[in-house]
């Protein structure tokens, strides 16, 4: 969609088209990206300035919408989104027209004897906001020419924004509502502004002069250098009363100001700052006219007057202009100058603050919250506040400084201040941990804030006894953290990345818990396996049930410490698993329940449970609908409903890019996520520069069957063959069998055709790759056969509708460089390069990956070793993941158990290549590739499509 | 017949009322118009009747295209025939306007008003006890008018008095504009009093040239804007006029518009929530379409597959007419529950049973 443009064209149009496609590349690439554009726009054919020489025209084949089909596409595009640069802002220009729009900034204007809303830009920041994106714009999106002939002149940037924000906010305006109470002119305008008739030429005679009227007063901030400034004192000793004086401040730099007295009597020109200003006075007067329109007692300022004055003010006179005027006109785009003590600073603003507490540690189901009254950090204690609420002044002096007693403050006070009301503990701590509720600022109290610093910092735990292998430092400080979460019962995710050692901290957690209540790891099929061996490896004394498969017993359950079983298993027998009480439940590749509404994240959440857990290697903090689902069932309640958490949080975020929501929401979250990243500077020192693991997958039913059918076939030839014609039945047997692990279709040959839920590797590939993807990581996918090569690519390109390179011998050597420039230099080029090639070819670098996974094996680990070091390059300051992939219980496990167990007795080499094992006798070959009883997993792979 | 209906012969002959006519009021309002058609009440009698028909002619909107000069009206009046009808005012002396001039001056709060294009209503009665007449004396009016009636006002001049006396009440400026000098013309006056003669500044221009640049076609300078935008809901009605201020003129724009303000701002707001084919991630990953299962669903395809097993995917979603991918998940998910099972043809498509 990186070519896709969008261009403003006259008439409220927008056209979506193609530079790089002329033809119908276009419409595919609409239809494709911005579907809903596609479907209510028609083809249609433009000249446009061209890029290049000036006075140079293109004509272009595009989709044409109007504006009113155009905005709910552009609003949906989200700010991080791989759009081209025209499409970007135009989607911005849409969301600040509605932004503008929910704000109610906008403004009925007469143009043309057509009523329109336009937006209102009397705030600085809104002004600021048009130009950034006019600035910012490229030529595409506005290089309609202003005529045929000659230099090619296209709409001001500035000019095109405005244009598109007024169409924008009119079209959105047009509603059919009822006009309120009105008649007369007010009757016709509101008709006209509303609907598809905008004609508006008022009837009577009197109100002959009424567009004119309404055209210069919606237009009538538009402005110019100055700004009119209106600058509040608060009584001094000499002078009881609060003044209010005028000013004119450069409109830039608004430390520059002028009296208006002497601005007045600069009559036709101001010099401030080196800059000189035309009519200053005009400027001035035309601003005050405006200024009491909003606030008509600043009217005194020249009333009856010859030239501009001051205006004292009573109290109760200067807090009617403190309550609300001067936020009007602040928002009006007139500078206000008040007193600090009025500027909003809090430490003199009495403010109601929420308190709240936790009466039980750990953390119950509700939380104790009463309200207090502050003065900045320090509370007002209940007899001085009741004394100042007697004046019944909303400014007064308290300890002998002026502070404001906001009554719209003060209202969210309950009667009784000592009143203590319980709040549920997720909604508490949610208020806690963003310091606000409801716009009111919360502090926790002692034991409440203990447990929170307790959080960051937890305190530090010993390795558990009957632990076998070493936790790295960070790895100690993880397990540190799921002591501390679960000793508070609060539910938590571990996101380290992929590498880290995830499963290793949980086990020595789940070591550490002791016996007890039963846990349970629920883990994908293609996992559960290394799940099993990882325990036994790490936590021998653990004794894990595996409860998965067709003849899966419950009785495992009673007697085991773990549990392991699979997402699908969860769903499917929902009822026992919520039969039981469970000390941890702890979801691996937690990813799985992103689907907030799919069966597998609602089972999950039925479970009662002690401590809940997530592991998870992609950024989960990044995608926030999968965010919700996650911290539903960590911490149920903390994030809202999910119609809330998407209306406050995800829209403003993803799609507006709210920095503020984003702050609070990972405020909320952070205390119950802990993700480390393999280029954190303070775990890289505890890091090899290359992380090897070994993936055990099953096979799938249909592989099984194949496996043994192909060794049931050629050990019965090869039982009654000898030499050469044995050695090659031997391999080629090998050969069949390792296709059969690849992909059933690798070795049936197939042309087309599913591959889903065929093979346990492809599952557990997709899984690597979703995370990878997710987490923006490159990868190179090693294969010995160029046929599963091709399956690989075509399939990782359909699953995930990513680019993916294929490198293999058949490569052209130019087509070759080009693939490498573009995956290791180009931000958009490919970021997963499948190579089926041996040893890579010499000095080829792919260094941009992070990952590398080996599809199949060579058996032959100089050849792998070097392919790994494609990606790694000794002195690089990056860690690579290397994941070996190895169907569980087939001659691929037991050929890599023997080779290493054979480099680790001799520290040598086996003999290159598969050529050995042609030696074995029949028996030991049988033994080699019998199929395992654990080998199959009698469960769909394709589950994680839900 | 036509005896029986006096006034309906005399406008037989009429033309139809144009469509954009302009109306004048039943009743005389604002002291301006009173005054105005006061100066109509000094005629001898006999012109009453044409009075009554320019009054008549006026109010059923056959009147339009008013339009003001320096010290003229004109209009077309749509009778018999199209007439224009112009009336004209003695204009201001320098000296007078002088004196109009160092009155305004005084306040400088009726200046401003002036400046911004309003006028107090009441402001030419005060300029009236100052000694400066805006409105004018019989003596001051000349009139004219297309059509052969010799007498003055003619029905289509009364016709056009009754308009201004409206148009007038309603913009008391254009009183300045009849004496002589437009709105624009009396503020040049009263900033020449404190001596600014300049021009304002220059606005930007609406057209630029294309820039002699290939990557600016396409890329903006820094990359695309990194501007916050914040969607909140409005806390007050009609927020635009709010903070504007007023409009000028009779109508309260923030109750007459306020429930379009809410409408628009609902629709807003809701375009801003609202999900649609172009989801925000779906660049990233294509996979991510997934719907709550239904019971109902799952009983059809078994159902489906009941008379026609085995069958793939495709001829199941077929047999349905439903799309193959919701068909083929709930396969899946059937096939998890044991219930379906499948055989993998040779070409890599699956066959379906029940289990």
């Amino acid at each position: 969609m990186y070519d896709l443009q969008a261009t403003w064209l006259p008439g409220r149009r927008v056209l979506f088209w193609s530079a790089a496609n002329p033809t119908d590349q276009t419409e595919r690439a609409v239809a494709e990206e911005l579907p809903s554009i596609a479907e209510r726009g028609h083809v249609a054919h433009h000249t446009l300035a061209a890029p290049g020489a000036p006075g140079k025209r293109q004509k272009v084949r595009g989709i044409e919408v109007g504006i009113e089909a155009a905005l709910p596409a552009l609003s949906r595009i989200g700010r991080d989104a791989r759009v081209s640069e025209s499409v970007q802002a135009w989607s911005l220009a849409c969301k600040l027209a509605l932004e503008l729009a929910a704000r109610q900034r906008v403004v009925p204007t007469v143009q043309q004897g057509e009523a329109r809303w336009i937006a209102l830009l009397s705030r600085e920041e809104d002004r600021q906001r048009i130009d950034a994106i006019a600035d910012a714009m490229p030529v595409a999106a506005h290089a309609v020419p202003a005529s045929d002939r000659g230099a090619v002149m296209v709409p001001a940037p500035r000019v095109a924004v405005r244009s598109f924000v007024d169409a924008a906010v009119d079209c959105l305006y047009r509603q059919n509502a009822h006009p309120g109470p009105t008649r007369g002119w007010g009757l016709e305008l509101a008709t006209s502004l509303r609907g598809d008739q905008p004609a508006f030429t008022p009837r009577d005679a009197r109100n002959q002069g009424v567009p004119q009227m309404v055209a210069a007063w919606s237009s009538s901030t538009e402005a110019g250098g100055l700004r009119v400034g209106f600058h509040l004192q608060a009584p001094a000793a000499d002078r009881p009363e609060f003044v209010l004086s005028v000013a004119l401040h450069d409109a830039e730099d608004h430390t520059l100001w002028t009296k208006a007295e002497d601005a007045w009597r600069a009559g036709g020109q101001l010099v401030m700052g080196g800059r000189v200003h035309s009519a200053p006075a005009r400027t001035l007067l035309k601003g005050l006219a405006r200024a009491w329109a909003i606030y008509p007692p600043l009217r005194a300022v020249v009333a009856g007057r010859a030239a501009p004055g001051s205006i004292s003010w009573k109290t109760d006179e200067a807090w009617a202009f403190l309550s609300g005027a001067c936020e009007r006109l602040r928002d009006a785009g007139y500078v206000v100058h008040l007193p600090a003590t009025f500027e909003g600073s809090e430490h003199q603003r009495m403010r109601a603050r929420l308190h709240i507490e936790t009466e039980h540690d750990p953390i119950g189901t509700e939380l104790l919250a009463h309200w207090e009254v502050v003065l900045g950090d320090v509370v007002v204690d209940g007899t001085d506040f009741a004394a100042l609420l007697e004046q019944k002044q909303p400014i007064l002096q308290f300890r002998g400084q002026w502070v404001v007693l906001d009554p719209k403050e003060l209202a969210r006070l309950p009667q009784n201040l000592q009143a203590e009301t319980k709040m549920p503990a997720p909604e508490g701590l949610r208020a806690v941990l963003v310091g606000d509720h409801e716009g009111a600022p919360v502090v926790p109290g002692p034991r409440l804030k203990g447990i929170l610093d307790t959080l960051k910092e937890p305190p530090e735990v010993a390795v558990p006894a009957g632990f076998r292998g070493t936790l790295r430092p960070y790895q100690m400080r993880g397990l540190a953290w799921l002591t501390a979460m679960g000793r508070l019962g609060l539910g938590c995710c571990l996101a380290d990345d992929m590498g880290l050692g995830k499963t290793v901290q949980l086990i020595a957690h789940l070591l550490a818990r002791g016996r007890g209540r039963p846990s349970l790891v629920v883990c994908p099929t293609s996992v559960i396996g290394n799940w099993a061996r990882e325990i036994a490896r790490f936590a021998p004394t653990l004794r894990v049930g595996r409860y998965h498969g067709f003849d899966r017993d419950d009785s495992v359950i009673d007697k085991s410490d773990v549990i392991l079983t699979t997402y699908g298993v969860l769903v499917r027998d929902s009822a026992l698993f919520e039969f039981t009480k469970w000390g941890v439940v702890a979801l691996d590749e937690a990813q799985a329940i992103k689907n907030p509404v799919s069966r597998r994240a609602q089972s999950v959440r039925k479970l009662t449970v002690a401590h809940r857990i997530a592991l998870t290697g992609t950024p989960v903090e990044n995608r926030l609908d999968e965010l919700w689902a996650l911290m539903s069932f960590l911490v149920p309640g903390l994030l809202g409903s999910r119609q809330r958490f998407q209306r406050d949080f995800a829209v403003p975020v993803e799609r507006f890019g709210d920095d503020a929501v984003a702050r609070r929401l990972r405020a909320t979250v952070a205390p119950f996520l802990l993700r480390r990243l393999k280029n954190d500077p303070t775990i890289v020192p505890d890091l090899p520069d290359k992380i090897e693991r070994r993936d055990y997958v099953p096979l799938t039913r249909e592989q099984a069957d194949l496996y043994q059918e192909t060794v049931d076939d050629y050990m019965q030839r090869i039982r009654g063959s000898t030499d050469i014609a044995r050695r090659g039945l031997v391999l080629a047997m090998l050969t069949k069998l390792k296709q059969v692990c690849n992909h059933p279709s690798q070795l049936l040959g197939e042309k087309g055709g599913t591959l889903d839920g065929r093979s346990g590797k492809l599952a557990r590939l997709e899984e690597l790759v979703e995370t990878l993807l997710d987490s923006d990581q490159r990868a190179l996918i090693f294969t010995q056969y160029k046929e599963m090569g091709s399956l690989l690519a075509r399939h990782l390109r359909d699953t995930f509708d990513v680019e993916v390179a294929f490198y293999h011998g058949g490569t052209p050597t130019r087509q070759r460089e080009s693939m490498v420039k573009a995956f290791q230099e180009d931000p958009n080029g490919p970021r997963l390069l499948i190579v089926s090639l041996k040893a890579g070819g010499t000095g080829l670098n792919l260094t941009a990956a992070t990952q590398v996974i080996h599809y199949d094996r060579w058996w032959n680990p100089a050849v792998e070793d070097q392919a790994t070091d494609r990606a790694y390059r000794i002195g690089q300051r990056k860690n690579v993941l290397v994941h070996k992939l190895i169907t569980q219980e087939t001659l691929e496990e037991r050929i890599d158990a023997m080779m290493e167990e054979k480099r680790a007795l001799a520290g040598s080499v086996v003999g290159a290549g598969e050529h050995w094992i042609t030696e074995f006798d029949d028996d030991a070959l049988a033994r080699l590739v019998a199929l395992g009883g654990d080998a199959v997993l009698d469960e769909n792979l394709g589950e994680n499509e839900e | 017949m036509s005896l029986d209906f006096p006034m309906r012969s005399q406008t037989a002959a009429r033309m139809r009322a144009p469509n954009d006519g302009i109306v004048a009021s039943q009743h005389a309002q604002g002291w301006i118009a009173k005054r105005w058609l006061s100066m109509l009440n000094d005629l001898p009698p006999t012109l009453g009747p044409n009075l009554a028909r320019g009054r008549a002619l006026a109010r059923t909107g056959r009147v339009r295209d008013l339009w003001f000069a320096s010290g003229l009206a004109n209009a077309e009046v749509v009778d018999d025939e199209v007439f224009v009808a112009s009336v004209r005012v003695k204009p201001f002396s320098d000296a007078q306007w002088d004196r109009v001039v160092r009155a305004l001056l005084g306040d400088l709060s009726v200046v401003a008003d002036l400046l911004e294009g309003t006028l107090d209503p009441k402001l030419p009665l005060d300029l009236a006890r100052a000694g400066i007449h805006l409105v004018p004396r019989n003596a001051e009016i000349e009139s004219d008018c297309q059509c052969s009636d010799f007498m003055v006002p003619c029905r289509h001049v009364a016709a056009l008095h009754a308009l201004l006396a409206d148009a007038l009440d309603g913009d008391p400026l254009l009183l300045f504009t009849l004496r002589g000098k437009s709105r624009d013309e009396l503020g040049a006056l009263l900033r020449a009093a404190w001596g600014d003669v300049g021009q304002q500044e220059a606005s930007e221009p609406d057209l630029v040239p294309v820039p002699d640049d290939d990557d600016a076609f396409f890329y903006g300078r820094n990359g695309p804007a990194r501007i916050p935008i914040v969607m909140r809901a409005s806390e007050t009605v009609a927020a635009g006029v709010t903070a504007l201020g007023p409009a000028p003129g009779d109508v309260d724009l923030e109750k007459a518009l306020g429930p379009l303000y809410e409408a628009g701002a609902k629709a807003a707001i809701e375009l801003a929530l609202a999900e649609g084919p172009e989801s925000d991630q779906r660049w990233r990953r294509a996979r991510t379409e997934v719907l709550p299962l239904d019971e109902d669903w799952t009983e059809k395809v078994v159902d489906a597959l009941c008379s026609i097993e085995p069958a793939t995917d495709k001829q199941v979603a077929a047999k349905l007419q439903a799309g193959v991918h919701e068909v083929r998940r709930e396969l899946l998910e059937l096939e998890t529950q044991g219930m379906v099972v499948r055989t993998a043809n040779r070409d890599g498509s699956a066959n379906w049973m029940l289990g």
